[in-house]
């Protein structure tokens, strides 16, 4: 017995116990955490459907003027297309990129990259120009002010306040109800007695008025302020288009920056997708890209901007180096604006009847409703994956698309939804409903996503 | 060396440390006759145990939906769903990246407890010595620490 108590004295150290029960008490503690923030992170975010719904509530304001912005760029196309087919301007071909980013509330603003390359010419930089497009209203054209609205020229600010009141802002459905012009008023063909503005169409070409001046500087105002000029069209919508130049704070950073007149860092959106995905961009970077594109078309389709049958190739961007997610908002459409024929019966002529008749067949064959959203949908499958998907392989793409994405469930039913044009209302998307549908169901659904996402990054 | 888990999955150890809690409660149950310290480590332990395996409980919840064999597992430390392959697969699908947390402090665990069971060896002998001389200890003759 002795013997046992004594080398029991030696073999047992009670401290030690004390250590390994506490050692085990905060190993239990620790756990209870980890379970209980486990549980917590799967319960569905109750602040994800507040979000949601908060969107839902800004429908009608920011939907309206997805309407008014396509029908100012298609006046802006058409006017862009008059102004350099006279002879002058002929001899020059006009490239214009117009900036996805767009702005709409005293009136339209787009942006626009133009290149004025001469015959004899290889390269010349481009010129950065924002434009204000504004109903012209029936009861004169004066009152419409040159300046932005946050800017005002004191000599125009009688004017401007007189405007205000008479200003009438059309949408979507009564395009067909504008009134005629008033015969006493000022024709909107005629140049307009302004001191600070000029009809471009009375210059003989006018790419010269658009190059950054330093006379400006004499002006109190900077030069974006400054209306360079302004061209007005009647065709099918009554707009005038006042030219700005591009100016910090006016237009948006991205496309102020420099490389934005930079050829060489043009780069198709198709490249970028086929280049492997980089670890700058994250998932919103994604889903930002995605809405982008998804509101360029709601804005541009039906216009000259956006073809039916268009395709990631069709957009470009100014790429900077080691900054994908900044190049991202430079995202543009390219077009050539020069009407070459005399005949205007001709030019309303796109594509020829065979080939109509072969695109009309393959979207009966394949079952594609509408091929504008079928091509957003092949760029959401593209984006979600980060990988180029062939629009003309129609199997293929339907097969990625019921798929699980890396982006999650929610943007492969928006995704398949998209590439069915499966909203309820048909396949016209020249119908304000559906583009109400796809308004609510596809750029508020992308919005909301963004937002939970940027939510769980803070929290 | 290469950690426990890279070899066996987060279920198998979180089964190992159930089995280990059980077996090292066992003997704090028999060396407690030997003294009123180890008893009162043997109360503390006791109740450390009972927290993990309520804590395993509720871990098993996110992947399983079968409560009475949830509660058959924690009873069991050698039941045969431990060793579960689609087990481990959904309870590391649940846990994401906290499953590596989940796994570290399953190895603190089960190096505690493994220190612990080294620590009442000396009553192995004392046990044996009990039995030898064919009568527990009184009162009086038990062993001061």
């Amino acid at each position: 017995m002795r013997r046992a108590r004594s080398s029991l004295k030696v073999a047992f150290d009670k401290s030690k116990f004390d250590q390994w029960i506490d050692d085990l008490r905060s190993a239990n503690a620790d756990l209870q955490l980890l379970r209980e923030q486990t549980t917590e992170l799967s319960k569905p975010k109750t602040t994800c459907v507040s979000i949601r719904s908060s969107n839902k509530k800004r429908l009608p304001s920011d939907f309206r003027s997805y309407c008014i912005t396509k029908r100012a760029s298609r006046a802006l196309h058409d006017a862009l297309s008059t102004a350099w087919s006279t002879r002058d301007a002929a001899h020059f071909r006009h490239v214009v990129r117009l900036f996805l980013e767009t702005k709409a509330d005293e009136g339209v603003q787009l942006n626009l990259a133009i290149s004025c390359l001469g015959k004899n010419v290889i390269q010349q930089s481009m010129v950065r120009i924002h434009v204000k497009s504004q109903v012209l209203d029936w009861i004169g054209t004066e009152s419409i002010s040159t300046t932005l609205p946050h800017q005002n020229f004191r000599r125009e600010e009688n004017r401007v306040s007189d405007s205000k009141g008479r200003r009438v802002v059309r949408f979507f459905d009564d395009v067909e109800t504008l009134k005629p012009l008033d015969p006493d008023s000022t024709p909107a063909g005629k140049p307009l007695q302004q001191p600070t503005t000029l009809d471009l169409r009375t210059s003989q070409h006018f790419c010269s008025e658009l190059k950054p001046r330093r006379q400006h500087q004499h002006l109190q105002d900077s030069p974006g302020t400054h209306c360079v000029g302004f061209i007005d069209t009647c065709s099918h919508d009554r707009f005038r288009h006042e030219f700005f130049h591009c100016w910090e704070g006016v237009c948006s950073p991205a496309i102020c920056q420099g490389v934005v007149c930079e050829t060489g860092a043009l780069k198709r959106l198709d490249q970028v997708l086929a280049q492997p995905r980089s670890d700058e961009l994250s998932i919103q970077h994604q889903l930002q890209l995605a809405l982008r594109i998804a509101s360029a078309v709601l804005k541009f389709s039906s216009t000259p901007w956006l073809g039916e049958y268009w395709g990631l190739q069709d957009l470009q961007l100014f790429e900077r180096d080691s900054d994908l997610p900044t190049s991202l908002q430079t995202i543009h459409l390219g077009t050539e604006c020069t009407k070459v024929a005399t005949n205007p019966a001709l030019m309303e002529v796109d594509v020829s009847d065979t080939a109509t008749a072969a695109l009309e067949d393959a979207k009966l064959v394949h079952g594609i409703q509408n091929p504008t959203m079928y091509n957003l949908g092949v760029a959401f499958l593209s984006i979600g994956r980060w990988k180029l998907v062939d629009p003309y392989d129609v199997l293929k793409a339907r097969r990625i698309a019921s798929q699980t994405c890396p982006l999650g469930p929610r943007y492969q039913e928006l995704t398949r939804k998209v590439l069915d044009c499966d909203f309820g209302y048909g396949k016209d998307l020249q119908k304000p409903k559906l583009q109400e549908a796809v308004y609510d169901g596809v750029l508020l659904e992308l919005e909301s996503m963004i937002s939970a996402l940027s939510f769980e990054e803070d929290g | 060396m290469e950690p426990v888990s890279l070899t066996l999955g987060i279920v198998p150890i979180l089964g190992g440390s159930v089995k280990l809690y059980k077996s090292t409660h066992s003997k704090l149950k028999t060396a407690r006759h030997f003294s009123r310290e180890v008893d009162r480590i043997r109360r503390q332990f006791e109740r450390q145990k009972y927290f993990f395996l309520n804590e395993i409980r509720l871990l098993l919840r996110l992947a399983l939906d079968d409560e009475l064999l949830i509660q058959e597992m924690v009873e069991d430390g050698a039941h045969e769903k431990w060793q579960s392959p689609r087990l481990n697969r959904a309870l590391r699908d649940r846990l994401g990246d906290n499953c590596s947390v989940l796994e570290e402090i399953a190895e603190d665990v089960t190096k505690t407890i493994n220190d612990t069971e080294e620590g009442l060896e000396c009553f192995d002998r004392l046990e044996s010595m009990r039995e030898e001389v064919g009568f527990p200890f009184p009162q009086e003759t038990r062993a001061r620490f």
